[in-house]
Formats: C-alpha cells, structure tokens, sequence
C-alpha cells in the first residue's frame, strides 16, 4: 500500500506535472491518440449497425422457415403450394411475394410491399394489429375477403400522413392502384424489416397488382419436428426443374460474410491510424525521458529503484493511452454519425440491402476500444521505459568522457529490410481468408517495416556521400547535419518509418483512387454506352423481376425512326453461392456504339460466335468469384430452359451486387421463351446532332405515350454515367477519409519525433553555441537535419508507395470486391503534392529548431 | 569524543574505475588505498579529470569498480547487487551535487522529503522532518517554492537538507560551491562542516576550491587518477 | 250470378296471393346480402350433399363410435366447416383476371379422437381458404368430396369416405348410410331461435355402418361401429340472448335414433325453440319439440385447460316416446380447445346410453356436443388475430 502511494505521489510530481507545463505537446499526443480510436470504434459500431439492421431484416423476413423453394430465374408456380402443403413432414407451405413500390403524391422512397397468405403464413412470421378500423372490426380476414387493402406500419403510416380507413395509391410498373388502409400494425416482429418501411396485404392482391397471377417470389416451409434427410429429398424430388430447396440462413450468412469482410477490411484500415497513434505516444514518451535524463539519474542516485523508474516511464504512456480514449469520446460520437451514413449507404451499394440502421450501445466495442487504445500506448511506451531503467545513477554526477550512449548500430538492417520486401510479394498471393486478404494486409504490412529498416542505412550513405555536396550548398551547418545523419543510425528509423508509412499510404492511395476512377470512367463510357435508358420503375430495387408492359414496349417500337433501340433483359441469378446478373441485348449494335473492355479474349477472334449467341462475354468479377474463365463452359437454368455456352471473353465490369454475364438477346429468346423487355436503351443514330435536346425531346415523348399509367424509370446517359460515378466516389469516402486521418497523425507524429532528436542532443548543441556557433547556423543545422531525414523518408515512401499501390490494386481489391483497375499515375497530383509534403514535414520541424536555443548556451550547458 | 580510536568507515583497496575513450586513451582512477575514518571530514582535491567525482561516484554507490575493493560501514560495496546499492543510496549516503540536482518540478519540501518517501516513510511524519531540517538551514519559507524561483544559495541549502533527510552517517558533497558565489559558497561550507563537527557525521568533499581547507581533517589529493598525497590534518 | 263469379276471383285471387306469399316465404331470398332459411329446405340428394353458397356458414359433421379388436372402443369426430366471407354477387367487384388466391370462402375442420381404453383424447384443426386446391368442394369419381388439405369426406354413391391425419392420430373410414336422410324440423327448416330468420337448414344421416382403420400413437387398429352425419347450413348467428346448446345424437340398439339439441339462453332456461328427431327403423321422423324433452344434468366436470364446467352425467325423458333414460360420457374430458380456426372451446364426446323405453329395457351409443360453457359461443362472430 505504502509502494502505490508512493507510486502515485511520484507519478503526479514527476511526470503530472512534466506533462502539464506543456500543454501543446500534450494536446498533439492526446488528439492524435483520440482520433485513432474515435475511428477504429466509429468503424466498428458503424459496421455492426449495419450488419444488426441486415440480419434483423433477413430474419424477420425468413421468420421461422427452415426452407425456401426457389426458382433459378424465374418465379416459383403457385401450385406448388398445396403440393407441399400435402407432405406429411411439412407443417406449414406459405407463399411470400413482395415488391417495392412508391406511394403516389410523395417523396418517399420505395418501400417493400409484402404479400402473405396470413392463414398459411401464422406459424412462420409474426405480426400483429395494433388498431383496426374505424369500426373497430376490421382483421386479417378483412385483408383476404377485400381486394386492394392493405396494412401498414406506424413509421410508414406517420411518413405518408394517413391512418386507418384512408386511401393511398400505391405505385409499380404495371399500374398505379389505390389501396385502403384497413389497420396500423404493431410495431414488432415482420413490421420491424427495412427499418419498419413496409406494408402487407394479401397475396391475392399482391398477385393482382404486379401482374403475377399464378407465380409467387418463393414458398417458405416449416417441417415437423422430426423430419428426416429422406423426408428432405423427397420433397426437393417433388419438386419441377429448375426450382430448388433452400435454406434462408445462407443468405444471411453469405450478407453477413460480406459485411464482415468490409468491417475487416475497415478496421484494418482504421487500425492504421491507431498506430500511427502509437509513434505519438512513443514520441511524447521518449521526449520527456530523454529531456529529463538528468532528473531520472538524480532519482536514481536518491535510491529509486529501476522497477520504479519503470513503472513511471510506462505510466505516462498509459495515462496518454486513457486520457486520448476519454478525448475519442466526444470525437468518436461526431464521427459515428458521418460514418454510419457513409458506411451503410456503401454496403447498401456494393453488398446486400440495408436499410434505416440505427446506433445501439455496444459494451464490448467500447471495451476492445479501450483495450486497444490503452494496450497500444503501452507498448509504444515500454521502450522508452526500458531504456530509462538503463540510466545509471552515476549521471547525476558529471564525470567528464564517460558520456553514454554509442548510437547502436543495428547491423544488416539493409538484409532485413530486403528480405522483407521481397518476402511480401510471394505472401501477397496467397488466396484469403473468406473475403478478408489477410495475406494482403500481412505483406502491405512488411513491405512498410521493410522500406523503413532501409532507411538507417540509405542515411548513411546520404551522410557520407552528400556530405561534401551539403558543404557547397549549405555551408559548414549542412555539412555538419550530414554527418549527423550519418551517424544517428537506427535512432532516426522509427521518425522516419513513421514519414515512410504516411508517405507510403499517402501514394498508393492516390494511385488506387485515380486508377479506379480512370477505369471506372472508360468502363462507364463503354458499356453502359447510350443516349437515354428506360426500365421499369424500381427496376433495380426489384432485381429487374418486372418486364416492361407490353403497350410500352409497342410505343416503343414505333419510335424506330431517327434512334437505334437496343432492349435487353436482365436476370439476377446465382452461379454457386454467387450472385450475377445475366443481360441479354443486341452486342452487335451494342459494340457499334460502345464496347467492352477486355481483360482476356481478342474482340476479331470471338465477335461472330458473340453476336451468333455461340457464346457469353463474362465480367472480371465473375471470373474471380466463379473461377471459370475463357475457355470454360458457362450454364444456367433459367425456369425450364438450359443454357451451356462457352465463355468467349473476360471484360472488366464495375457494377455493384456481383458479377455479369451477357450474351446474345435473339438467343437468349430463343433458348428461354423469354420474350419479355427489362429495359431499352436508345442511341441516336446521328450522332452529330444537339444529343441533349434530342435526349430531352424523346424523354417527353416516353412520358406522355407511356408513364402516365405505368411508372417508369428514365435517365439520359449522361445523367446515370455521372450518377454511377458518384456512388463510387462516395464508397472511397470512407477509405480516404481513414487514410487522411492517418496522414494527419502521422504528420503529428514527425513534428513530435523530430523534437525527440533534437532535445536528446541539446547539451552538444548548445555546446556548438558556446564554442562560437551563431544560433542561425544551429537552426540551419537542425533544418539541414531534417531536409535529409525528410528526403529520405519520401524518397523511400515514394518508392513503396508504388509498390504497397500494385498490392492495393491487383491483390486487395481483387480479393476483397473481385475486381482489379488499369494502373494509372496521375504525374500532376504528385507534382503538387510531393513537395507539399516536403513543406509539412519541414515546418514540423521549426518547432524543434525553435526548441534548440530557448535559453543562453552557457545556462543550458549548466543546467543540462 | 576521540576520533583516532574509531574504526575506518570508508575502506578501499586498489581500487580502479576506467572509461575507455573511442581514441583509444582512458580516463578515471587507478589502484588507489583509501582509508576514512568516522567522524571525519575528508577533503578531495585535484583539477578537472584527476578523478574526483569518480571516486565519489564509487563511494557513494554511484557506481561499480573495474577492479579493487571498496567497503563503507563494513559493506562491500564490490559485491553489493543493484537494489543493495539503492538500498544503501537510500540510507547510509547524503549526496550534495554541483548542478543542486533538485527535481524541477518538485517544490523545495518535496525534494526534501523525496529519498525518505523513496525509502518508505509515510509523507505525514516526514514532511515534518523536512520542514525541521528546512527551519535548521533558514530556508523554511521557501518550502513551497519551485527551484527555479530560488537562487542558487537557497538551492544547494535545499539538497543539504535532501541529503540529511534518511539521517544519513555518510554525507558526500560534489563541487558543492562550483556553481556559487563566494558569500553563498562560505555558508555552504560551513553547513557541511557544522554536520561533521556538531552532528558527528562523516564527510567527504570533493573540490577544487580552498573554501574547504579549514575545516578539513584529512586532505586527499588526486592527480590523474591516483592519489598523490594524503595529508592527515591537525587533530 | 255476378257475386258468384267474383266470390270465386277473389278466392282464386287470395288463393294465388297465398301461394305467392308461401312460395315467396320458403324461396331463399336474393338479393346483395346472404340467403336466409325462411321455410322448407327442400333437399334432393345427392346434390344438397354439396355446398350451398350464398348462406354463410355450412358445416359436414360425422361423429361415431367404433370398436377395433378385442372390443377395444373409440370415438371420433371430423368436422368440416365452410364459411362465407364475401356476400353472394361480391365477386363482380375483384379486380379482372383476379388472383387464383381470390377466394370467397373459408375453410375450416376439426377432428378428434376418444381412445377409452386408455383415456385419452387427441384433437387438431386446420383452415385453408378455397383457393388452388388447398381446401373446397369438388365433385370426383362420381362423388362430392368436402376437403381441406389431407382431410377429405367423399360422398358418393357407395358411401362416405372419410380421411384424416393429424401429427398424433388418422383416420381411413368408410361409412355406409344405413338409412336416408332426415332432415329435422319442417322439411329441413330447423328453428334455432325465437326470431323469424334465426334457422338453418339441417339434415342428418343418423345411422351409418362404419369399418376402415385408425391409428393414434404409431399403433394401428381396424376399426368397426356406427356413425352419424350431420349437414346444417345457414346465415343467422346465435342470437345474443343464447349462450350455446348441448345437442345429443343416440343410436339405440333396436335401430332407432333419437336427436335433441336444447339452446341455452344465457340466464340458463331453455329456449322455446329447442328441440329434436325421434327417427324409428322405417317410417317417417317424429319431430319433438321442447315441451317433449326434459333434460336434467346429474354430473359436471370442469375442465382444467378452460375452466367451464361441462354437464357430464345427463338423465333425459323423453315424454311422448316414454323414453327415460341415463347418458354418461365414455370419458370426462373430451374437450376441444381451439386457437387457430376459431377461438372457442367446446366439448364433444362419445356417450354410453342406457335407460328404459315404455318400460323396455334399452341401449345405446352416442355423441354429445356442449357449446358456449367456456365462453358464449361465437361461431359466426369476427376472429381478431
């Protein structure tokens, strides 16, 4: 008890008040710490959200269905139902159509329409009414014995202004209906899905309004207890081509191993500004125990232990570690709001639906956060407390020539540093862990601690051989700060990792970034080529499962004139457990105006096969996720009908929700049956003309011939090119706005390293001063010092930029999303902003120049 | 008391401490006997690099030996571990430095009271101490104060009473008045003989300067790391 | 000579506005509503054996008691109930091409089983509404066939066949009608309270000679016995002064069957309108009406699911047969508890007859149904989920 008050007592005199008197230092440390951890737990809590909202979604949609019958493309035939319903080891058969539709005379966005047969459906998904209606009758038996009613949620019922007994006309491609509310639901159970935006009314309704009589999205089935794997197959044998038997907890678990993928991939990210954290603490840390050598000797020689000398260095760390997770609290609730929008918008984008996700207090994130934070300052503090306990007592005392420290001299840091890098590429292509490249990340990882152990060496060699260079351009102070560089060693290799890492970051980042949108924009240019684009409304939320009605496609047609009509039909498929999309379209007309950009095949060799529909063009992404390639064979069943063709080619393709496989449309009629419009796409055939006056006219003549009773969905090419373009930019949102912060801390931390040099050298400084150097020259020195270091760390970062940029590229993002870009430099950005970084970096430096010569040399030398 | 009968608190037999230099020379003390008995009050003298601080260094358990033997109040000191020496740091030695060597963010009563915290006393009952030891050196309403709002004279009276504080048999004074002037530098001396003829205690002083010559009572020169003379005082 | 002429247009007259109104009266009225029992049924079978849309509520009701190996006994009953939710002419107003799901009744079946031997009873229920062939009425292999999922009753020239299967029990009977139809009150027309409309069409098929198979816990019996049928369809709810009725149908052993049904008003005495069939072994029906019957309940049992206290020990005279007789239950509880297809309880169990006729010893089986002793009865009224 006695040796903790003692503890404590010292801590608060010796190193409390050290760190009071001086509050920017201080404030630097504290912030740097507190924004990587606002970030690391901001990402996490945001993710969970989204991943609480999806999985809650899925299973109060699936409810208690042990399995789902499914078509392959195609709608499951509503006889099914009492089929199954008549196997003794099926309890329950329930149907379960939905779709979304959009309230008429609103802003609101879509909603999902669930329609269930309430009596089939009773033991599986549960719902209950809050409030009938106005006469207080009103049931699920009011839902099936009227058509066009319905029920909604209370959010839905606030968001539209209407209640029980009102009219709301509902709006889909086929027709725009007006539906009576007939009740409120309560707000629990199947009414909570898609953030509780959603209605549900009866499945003869349902079937009426959208058009599918006689087919239904799926029947969700609940077995006895009991039931056997033969009983299973059974009842999978029953069942017509091309339907299967399903369980929905894999659609959760395929949603949910994709958004676990993105939060590891995030977090990893995040992590990155948690550590650069680290060299803050360390900074700070060693700082003070260098600049207080003195004091620790006199401690010793008054008879403080080591242990004790210890225990106070690594306190210090660890106070910094609790303050800056205090400081992240406020931070961290800022940023959580940003991110929860940004970070599900992109899931929502890239992965599976996610909808309306709200925040909840997660005691273990907010622990790990703190473990983390408080473990990494520990660790970034325990070698400075190490190298504390071995400051002999006999420094209190001034014994002339036994001055300490040899700078240690790590040998065959230029081995490691090689060995290292050239390890990191054979790792990189190891294949991941589900969709987490922990390889990736592993070898990213010792590329960077390569690159910095190469920076000890390449000093020296900067040192000696540019010393005479120095001479002629900064006189005897640059002269002096080269072989002060040259013999500073492995001290300087954690400042200046710490440079090389932001650097590094910093570089690749823009590669990737510009690379990306470089591609993205030819792709965009190419294949989703086209003057102006018509598909049903909601087209995408549906997953394209509504054709365009038969009186717009005639309208359509008669439009032949002065614009090539191109329709197409797409099908959401899965090959496997991966989802694609299926396009069927007129490539011959399709490469006449616009094209693919190929990654594997020749565009002569294969042309008359592809337009004969002799064979599929397949996306990069389905490649990857599928490992089929050219040569291969691709198949699918779509209803009834077989397709078996060989894949011709490989494109590079950026769509979201998976990958894409087209072929020819007159032979996808002709296998299929399908004759069905998914959507039209309509280029001008002169292509010389006012093609945004054109695009305009033809969007007023669509919208009076046809969307005044069928909701539709139009945009002129440029519109969506530019639309498709945004989203992608705001999915690196969020990777940018984690890797800005890392920079930021990183900058933090080389001012704070810098200083720790200087202030280690301050009696020889100041010596330099008393034997006659002006103190211009010491701060030229000082500056001298930091040019080279600085140097150094963005000439090393610069080359593993480019390096940690072809991983980030071709063996991250393959991984993680399926898809690689062209590699592409953009020469201006870095022309721009090497030098800022060079400019930063030196001004962070001005701080520990100014730092040099605070008081009269003869006075420091005293003192110190 | 008759100081000729007490035994030798302070023995050392050839005893050498060296620190080799990157130019290939040394520096530090050589083979050197030394015999201190209790009570008295020792005065090393030599210039710059004959070794003075060395050898306090090694007496006041500073630091090891190369080689040799030294043994205060019958313990080795050779052979003494690591927390030995802390412990005895602690309790047997008061050191008196040149820089004043006060923590600077410690006031004047906390760096007073600091080595008998480190030795494990409770704060209340040294306070106390301190505060007494203050009032002794006139220096009691400086308690509170930092060392950089006290003068160089207010400082080094601030370590003495550091140094007395675990009441110390052995107090071991630096270049005590290195960094003073000659008023401040007398008083200090005087304060350090004061603890060797009121207090009895040991003292030993290791400076250049002649403000300790008359009240010394064994004089030890060094000259390069060896002793050149040892001058027994009068009494 | 003139008077006699108009004496005699005016008779024909009144005669003709006679008819108009007894035709008017016993035709089902028409209209955008529901048809109501106003007179006669008029029933010709076998197609009245069908549905009868337009009234709202129909039901087919076998209850029986049968005998496997060894004498071992058990009752069963399986009941299928049609109710209409839309009134007759509602669909001109479904949307065109309407839904296969459209549908505008609902179908609902209960069955039970009483295993005496080891006292137990097993009940289950099911509802589907009449849509793409999970429940309905449907003519095939010459018969009518009344079916909900796996539960069917086929009514053809042969017999009934009836089908059940449940988690615990099934059933596989064919039932050969012994005797014809009867149908109870006036021509069908069976008064089920004091108010004009408040009656249904009702017929039974009092005597039917059992076989097939059961099963109940994995073991399979052969089964032989006797069972009854009963066909009721109409549009009147219970009227609110009517708690429920206690119905008893008996099959003697000298092939004579007698049924009663007593509604119950809720202040515990006796509607007027309750009443019953004496059906001897040829020959017309004998109708009884209330004033024939006295019922006086000798036991009760209450039932610790739903806490009603059934009758369950009944000594009944019947006046004008000099029927005296002791009914008492084969086994206490053979309560059904109902959630899904409807919220009520009732009780409907196989009975041991015995008693005396003019003096004559006599004996029988039966099945005796309570309503409305766990809560008043509410058959036709909303379902709230």
């Amino acid at each position: 008890m006695q040796r903790v008050t003692l503890y404590l007592r010292l801590f608060v005199w010796f190193n409390g008040r050290q760190l009071q008197r001086h509050p920017w230092r201080l404030s630097a440390v504290i912030l740097g710490i507190a924004l990587g951890a606002a970030v690391f737990t901001s990402v996490r809590l945001a993710v969970d959200a989204s991943l609480d909202a999806f999985i809650q979604s899925i299973e109060l949609i699936s409810g208690k269905a042990d399995w789902s019958v499914l078509g392959r493309g195609a709608r499951v035939p509503e006889d099914l139902v009492a089929r199954l319903k008549g196997d003794a080891a099926v309890e329950t058969a329930s149907p379960f159509v939905s779709t979304y539709v959009e309230a008429q005379g609103n802003d609101l966005p879509p909603f999902l329409l669930i329609g269930i047969d309430p009596i089939l459906d009773y033991s599986l998904r549960t719902w209950e009414l809050a409030s009938f209606g106005p006469d207080q009758t009103a049931s699920w038996l009011d839902l099936i014995r009227a058509p066009n009613t319905c029920l909604l949620t209370p959010t839905l019922a606030q968001a539209l202004q209407r209640s029980s007994g009102d009219i709301v006309q509902l709006s889909h491609v086929r027709q725009i209906a007006p539906f009576r509310i007939l009740g409120i639901l309560k707000p629990q159970g199947l009414a909570r899905v898609e953030g509780g935006a959603m209605a549900i009314t009866d499945i003869a309704t349902i079937q009426e309004f959208i058009g599918c009589q006689g087919r239904v999205d799926r029947i969700d089935l609940k077995l006895k207890p009991g039931t056997t794997e033969a009983d299973l197959r059974r009842i999978e044998g029953a069942l017509p081509e091309g339907f299967d038997l399903e369980r929905p907890v894999e659609t959760k678990e395929t949603g949910e191993a994709m958004i676990r993928g993105y939060q590891l991939n995030l977090s990893v990210l995040s992590l990155v500004s948690l550590f650069v954290g680290m060299f803050l603490v360390y900074s700070l840390v060693s700082l003070n125990a260098a600049a207080r050598r003195n004091e620790l000797a006199n401690l010793r020689a008054l008879g403080a232990s080591t242990d004790l000398i210890f225990l106070l260095i690594l306190s210090e760390g660890i106070a910094l570690g609790i303050a800056g997770w205090i400081a992240a609290i406020p931070i961290g609730s800022l940023l959580v709001q940003y991110l929860l929008a940004a970070v599900s918008g992109t899931i929502d984008s890239l992965f599976v639906r996610v909808q309306a996700v709200t925040l909840g207090p997660d005691v273990s994130e907010i622990l790990l956060s703190f473990g983390i934070t408080v473990g990494t300052s520990l660790v970034a503090a325990s070698k400075p407390a190490r190298d504390a306990t071995r400051i002999a007592p006999k420094e209190a005392m001034i014994i002339h020539g036994s001055a300490s420290q040899t700078p240690s001299r790590a040998r065959g840091l230029w081995a490691i540093g090689l060995l290292l890098i050239a390890l990191s590429w054979p790792l990189a292509s190891l294949p991941p862990v589900g969709p987490f490249p922990l390889a990736g990340y592993v070898s990213a990882s010792l590329l960077i601690l390569g690159f910095s152990s190469l920076s000890p060496p390449l000093l020296r060699i900067m040192g000696s051989r540019l010393a005479r260079p120095l001479r002629f351009v900064g006189g005897e102070p640059a002269f002096l700060a080269g072989r002060y560089v040259r013999e500073a060693g492995s001290r300087t290799a954690i400042s200046v990792g710490a440079l090389i890492t932001a650097v590094a970051l910093f570089v690749s980042l823009v590669i990737m970034v510009n690379s990306f949108r470089y591609t993205v924009s030819l792709w965009v240019e190419q294949t989703l080529a086209g003057d102006f684009f018509l598909r049903p409304s909601m087209a995408g939320l549906n997953e394209y499962r509504d054709a365009l009605p038969d009186d717009v496609v005639r309208a359509v047609q008669g439009m032949a004139s002065d614009v090539d009509i191109l329709p197409y039909h797409r099908l959401r498929l899965r090959h496997d457990k991966t989802p694609y999309e299926l396009e069927a379209v007129d490539l011959k007309k399709l490469m006449s105006y616009g094209g693919f950009i190929l990654l594997e095949g020749r565009m002569e060799a294969m042309r008359h096969p592809l337009f004969r529909g002799e064979g599929v063009l397949v996306s990069e992404v389905f490649a990857n996720r599928s490992g089929l390639s050219t040569g291969d064979r691709y198949g699918a069943q779509i209803g009834k009908a077989v397709l078996d063709l060989p894949i011709l080619g490989v494109f590079r393709d950026y769509r979201t929700h998976g990958g894409a496989v087209y072929m020819d449309l007159k032979a996808f009629q002709t296998l299929t049956g399908i004759t069905a419009w998914g959507g039209v796409r309509f280029f001008f055939k002169d292509r010389d003309r006012d093609l945004e006056g054109a695009t305009r006219a033809l969007e007023a003549r669509i919208r009076r011939c046809c969307a005044q009773s069928h909701p539709l969905e139009m945009a002129a090419g440029l519109e969506l090119r530019r639309e498709v373009l945004r989203i992608f930019d705001e999915t690196f949102a969020v990777t940018t706005v984690l890797l800005l912060i890392a920079l930021l801390v990183s900058a933090l931390g080389i001012a704070t390293t810098l200083t720790v040099l200087v202030l280690e050298r301050l009696r020889q400084l100041n010596t330099l001063a008393a034997i006659g150097a002006s103190p211009g020259q010491i701060r030229s020195m000082v500056f001298w010092e930091a040019v080279l270091m600085v140097a150094a760390g963005e000439l090393i970062g610069l080359v593993c930029g480019f390096l940690l940029s072809s991983f980030l590229i071709f063996v991250i993002n393959r991984q993680c999303f399926g898809w690689t870009f062209l590699y592409r430099i953009d020469m201006g950005t870095f022309a721009v902003s090497l030098p800022l970084i060079l400019a930063a970096a030196l001004a962070a430096a001005l701080p520990a120049a100014r730092l040099v010569l605070r008081a009269s040399p003869a006075q420091a030398l005293k003192e110190a | 008391m008759s100081r000729s009968d007490d035994p030798c608190v302070i023995e050392a037999h050839a005893l050498t401490r060296i620190y080799p230099l990157e130019n290939g020379g040394a520096v530090g003390i050589r083979d050197i006997d030394l015999y201190i008995r209790n009570g008295e009050m020792a005065v090393i003298k030599g210039n710059s690099g004959s070794g003075k601080s060395t050898l306090l260094a090694l007496i006041g358990g500073l630091d090891r030996p190369s080689r040799g033997r030294i043994v205060v109040g019958g313990r080795d000191l050779t052979t003494a571990s690591a927390a030995e020496l802390t412990a005895y740091r602690r309790t047997t030695v008061g050191m008196v430095f040149q820089a004043f060597n006060l923590l600077p963010t410690l006031t004047a009563l906390e760096n007073v009271c600091l080595p008998a915290l480190l030795a494990g006393m409770a704060y209340e009952t040294t306070r106390e101490s301190a505060l007494n030891h203050l009032r002794e050196l006139g220096i009691e309403k400086l308690a509170d104060r930092y060392p950089a709002q006290l003068s160089g004279g207010e400082m080094q009276r601030s370590a003495i009473a550091r140094a007395l504080i675990n009441n110390p048999s052995i107090v071991l004074a630096d270049e005590p008045t290195g960094n003073l002037d000659s008023r401040n530098g007398e008083i200090v001396m005087r304060l350090l003989a004061d603890l060797n003829q009121r207090q009895g205690r040991t003292v030993i002083v290791a400076t250049h300067s002649a403000l300790a010559d008359p009240y010394a009572t064994v004089q030890i020169t060094l000259r390069d790391g060896m002793i050149a003379q040892r001058t027994p005082c009068n009494g | 000579m003139k008077g006699r002429r108009l004496q005699r247009v005016c008779l024909a007259l009144i005669w003709v506005w006679i008819g108009t109104v007894i035709f008017w009266e016993s035709r089902p009225s028409l209209g955008s509503d529901y048809l109501s029992v106003a007179g006669p049924c008029g029933f010709s079978f076998p197609e009245d054996h069908g549905a009868h849309p337009g009234y709202q509520t129909e039901w087919w009701y076998y209850t029986g008691n049968l005998n496997a190996e060894g004498g071992r006994p058990f009752g069963f009953q399986l009941t299928f109930f049609r109710r209409q939710i839309i009134p007759p002419g509602a669909e001109k107003g479904w949307p065109p091409h309407p839904s296969s799901w459209r549908a505008g009744n609902l179908f609902m079946a209960h069955a039970a089983l009483s295993d005496v031997a080891n006292g137990r009873f097993y009940w289950d229920e099911d509802m589907a509404r009449e849509a793409i062939g999970l429940a309905g009425v449907r003519r095939g292999g010459g018969a009518i066939e009344v079916f909900l999922g796996r539960w069917k009753t086929a009514m053809g020239p042969s017999g009934h066949r009836l089908t059940a299967m449940t988690d615990r029990f099934s059933l596989d009977l064919k039932c050969v009608p012994r005797k014809a139809p009867v149908a109870h009150g006036r021509g069908g027309y069976s008064q089920k309270g004091v108010r004009p409309g408040s009656a249904s069409c009702y017929y039974s098929i009092t005597r039917l000679e059992t076989s097939g198979a059961l099963s109940v816990d994995g073991r399979n019996y052969n089964v032989q016995g006797m069972a009854w049928m009963d066909h009721e369809y109409s549009t009147a709810p219970l009227e609110p002064s009517l708690a429920g009725w206690d119905w008893f149908s008996l099959q003697f052993a000298d092939e004579t069957e007698l049924m009663l049904y007593i509604l119950r008003e809720t202040d515990g005495s006796w509607s007027p309108a309750s009443s019953g069939t004496f059906v001897p072994p040829s020959g017309a029906p004998q109708h009884l009406t209330r004033d024939d019957i006295e019922v006086a309940v000798m036991d009760r049992w209450q039932s610790p699911r739903s806490g009603a206290k059934y009758p369950s020990r009944w000594r009944i005279r019947v006046f004008p047969l000099q029927l005296d007789l002791e009914i008492s239950p084969q086994l206490n509880d053979q309560e059904l508890r109902l959630t899904r297809s409807m919220q009520v309880s009732y009780w409907e169990g196989s009975v041991k007859v015995k008693g005396h006729k003019a003096r004559r010893p006599v004996e029988g089986v039966g099945y005796v149904e309570l309503t409305g002793y766990a809560a008043p009865f509410d058959l036709l009224g909303q379902d709230r989920r």
